[in-house]
């Protein structure tokens, strides 16, 4: 694990530290005549005269020690911008999850269990659609259809904090969550149906049957509990993609996360601040991988780790 | 008419003569309705993407493009226009008509998804079949770079790459081969370390073969239908990835090649979003119409190869 968070961090910060000085120059180039001895002060004041090597080393090393360093366009800290917008986009992403694993894992069993009934068509076309519309044109059917019959004007909606206004807080984020969580809810519901309909080929499921329980009992005491590992694996590996996924819907919804504040600093050609938000979000990622795989102990007791 | 030559003894078999192809691809189509439906909206975006616009060769046209008129042309007085017939999905906000402008982004949408998924199918195979082939220490070190590739937000890191070396349509298509082809060599690998086990292999090495040889000639045909199940719902997947890229103003974007993102993108850059909504309908419903029939079709070729496959396919 951290080998692999290693060799990833590597990957991400050689890439863009090689033309670190001609974003510069293009951003400096857009306000107009471009001073020769303007730009090298302007490199000095950002430390950028160093070289490549030199920079990088000294950036992994504040890094390391917590200090993401200053953002170029106000100076303001990156850990604490991040630190102000992370807050928001963890409860989009939870918000999310909640949402589809509630919603899709009922249907996804249910519709193994009553293969062919109702709820198998309904998940499945779900499953369909959900994974071929982009979570980008969703958020905009969804927008237009709250302004247009109920309107309400989610974009502009004033996002309060969570503590002082739990209700207008929830109001403000309940559809871009539903929007992020469509996708992971055509996934994890397409993973419940096919995983319960393993589960329920066992032998412990015909021993279950044959001892009399009602069907009941074995679909949420025997079938369930064992059908969930490949499910959460796979909604561990769609983190990523959700994670991946705020940015958009945050954009579109006006919401302040991580995932607006990464575009605003790509557009101002922010570089630590890019850096940081891409760090930050890579660190999400591999401690939720983390947790997914201890949570397998948790749910089958079989699991051991040494 | 095919007849056998029988050896004196052996039972004479007569073999029924093939069906034609249009017999076959019926029977085909009735098992699988919504592959089938696939298909046919995949025919029609890929002639929109051929035929639409003008096609140009050496800069001379050798075929005019149907669609009404070309994408950048622009007609001042109708801007922001609602669906008419002279503009049946309305117009945008300097006046470009839509639907023209939605045909020649199913040209750019496809350039970039064959090509980005080709690529990186030819990088991935090649990856996966050495890795699963030499096994050892080979393929630990292959397979924890893709680890490492795979572990990353891939929307945010796209991003940061495309603002690192400036939006274009080369740009994007290398970058996104980057990020298919980890996940395709994963499959292609474990395709490999199956195939690799079969008896025919072993004795295709007992033979004196070498690897290259093995590989190419002994496993590599065993591939071809992972690979085109595979190919068809990684090209939907490229497709939505670009469009996202597009949508916020990174992608391949340009006047002559409009995407549908950026479309998007301009629908909701021109509020309120539903008064206009026209501007985001058609580039909306032909992403989704495209993904979905590429996702129909390569479920219905998963089936078709290998069923033992269902259900594999990553998501």
């Amino acid at each position: 694990m951290v080998l692999m968070s290693f060799v990833a961090f590597m990957l991400i910060n050689m890439a863009p530290g090689n033309t670190l000085l001609a974003q510069i120059a293009g951003s400096g180039a857009i306000g107009g005549v471009l001073d020769a001895e303007v730009l090298a002060e302007f490199e000095r004041e950002l430390g950028l005269d160093k070289p490549l090597l030199v920079r990088y080393v000294d950036w992994l090393f504040h890094a390391v020690q917590g200090d993401l360093g200053g953002s170029f366009v106000n100076n303001q800290s990156v850990l604490d911008r991040i630190g102000e917008k992370l807050p928001t986009s963890i409860q989009l992403v939870i918000m999310a999850s909640i949402v589809s694993l509630v919603l899709a894992v009922p249907i996804g069993v249910l519709s193994a269990a009553r293969q062919g009934g109702a709820s198998d068509y309904v998940s499945r076309t779900f499953a369909i659609l959900g994974l071929a519309i982009p979570n980008f044109f969703l958020a905009i059917i969804v927008l237009i259809i709250f302004s247009r019959w109920f309107d309400i004007s989610l974009g502009s909606m004033p996002k309060p904090e969570l503590w002082d206004d739990p209700i207008g807080n929830i109001q403000k984020m309940i559809a871009p969550a539903l929007v992020v969580g469509f996708t992971l809810i055509a996934t994890v519901m397409r993973m419940a149906r096919s995983a319960t309909l393993e589960v329920l080929n066992e032998d412990y499921v015909r021993t279950a049957r044959a001892k009399g329980l009602g069907e009941r009992v074995i679909i949420t005491r025997h079938v369930v509990r064992n059908a969930m590992i490949p499910v959460i694996t796979i909604f561990g590996n769609q983190f990523a993609f959700i994670l991946g996924g705020t940015v958009i819907v945050e954009f579109i919804f006006r919401v302040p996360g991580i995932g607006a504040l990464t575009l605003t600093s790509i557009n101002n050609r922010d570089y630590p601040l890019v850096m940081g938000t891409t760090l930050v979000l890579g660190l999400v990622v591999v401690v939720t991988n983390l947790l997914v795989d201890l949570s397998y102990g948790f749910i089958d007791p079989r699991i051991r780790y040494s | 008419m095919t007849t056998i030559a029988a050896p004196a003894e052996a039972v004479y078999v007569q073999l029924a003569p093939p069906k034609p192809w249009y017999i076959r691809l019926r029977r085909v189509a009735r098992q699988k309705p919504l592959g089938t439906l696939g298909a046919i909206v995949l025919v029609v975006a890929l002639t929109a993407a051929l035929f639409g616009t003008d096609l140009d060769l050496f800069g001379t046209t050798i075929v005019p493009g149907f669609s009404p008129q070309p994408p950048q042309e622009t007609e001042i007085t109708a801007r922001l226009e609602g669906p008419s017939w002279s503009h049946p999905f309305g117009t945008d906000a300097i006046g470009r008509d839509v639907l023209s402008r939605t045909i020649a982004g199913a040209r750019t949408a496809m350039i970039i998804g064959f090509s980005a998924t080709g690529l990186a199918l030819l990088a991935g195979t090649v990856i996966g079949m050495v890795s699963a082939y030499a096994a050892g220490t080979v393929d630990l070190l292959l397979q924890r770079v893709m680890d490492a590739f795979m572990s990353l937000p891939p929307l945010i890191l796209l991003l940061v790459l495309v603002t690192v070396l400036g939006p274009s349509m080369m740009t994007v298509i290398m970058i996104l081969i980057f990020f298919v082809a980890p996940s395709s060599s994963r499959v292609m690998r474990g395709s490999t370390l199956v195939i690799k086990e079969q008896q025919y292999v072993e004795a295709a090495r007992t033979l004196g073969a070498t690897p290259q040889r093995i590989m190419l000639h002994h496993i590599l045909p065993q591939l071809v239908a992972p690979l085109l199940v595979l190919a068809s719902v990684l090209i939907g997947a490229t497709i939505v990835t670009e469009a996202a890229l597009s949508f916020l103003g990174l992608g391949a974007n340009s006047p002559e090649n409009p995407t549908w993102g950026f479309m998007l993108f301009e629908a909701v850059a021109r509020p309120p979003l539903d008064r206009f909504y026209w501007m985001s309908m058609a580039p909306g419903i032909a992403i989704t119409l495209t993904v979905l029939a590429f996702n129909l079709l390569g479920d219905a070729l998963r089936d078709i190869f290998d069923p033992r496959l269902r259900g594999t396919a990553s998501n």
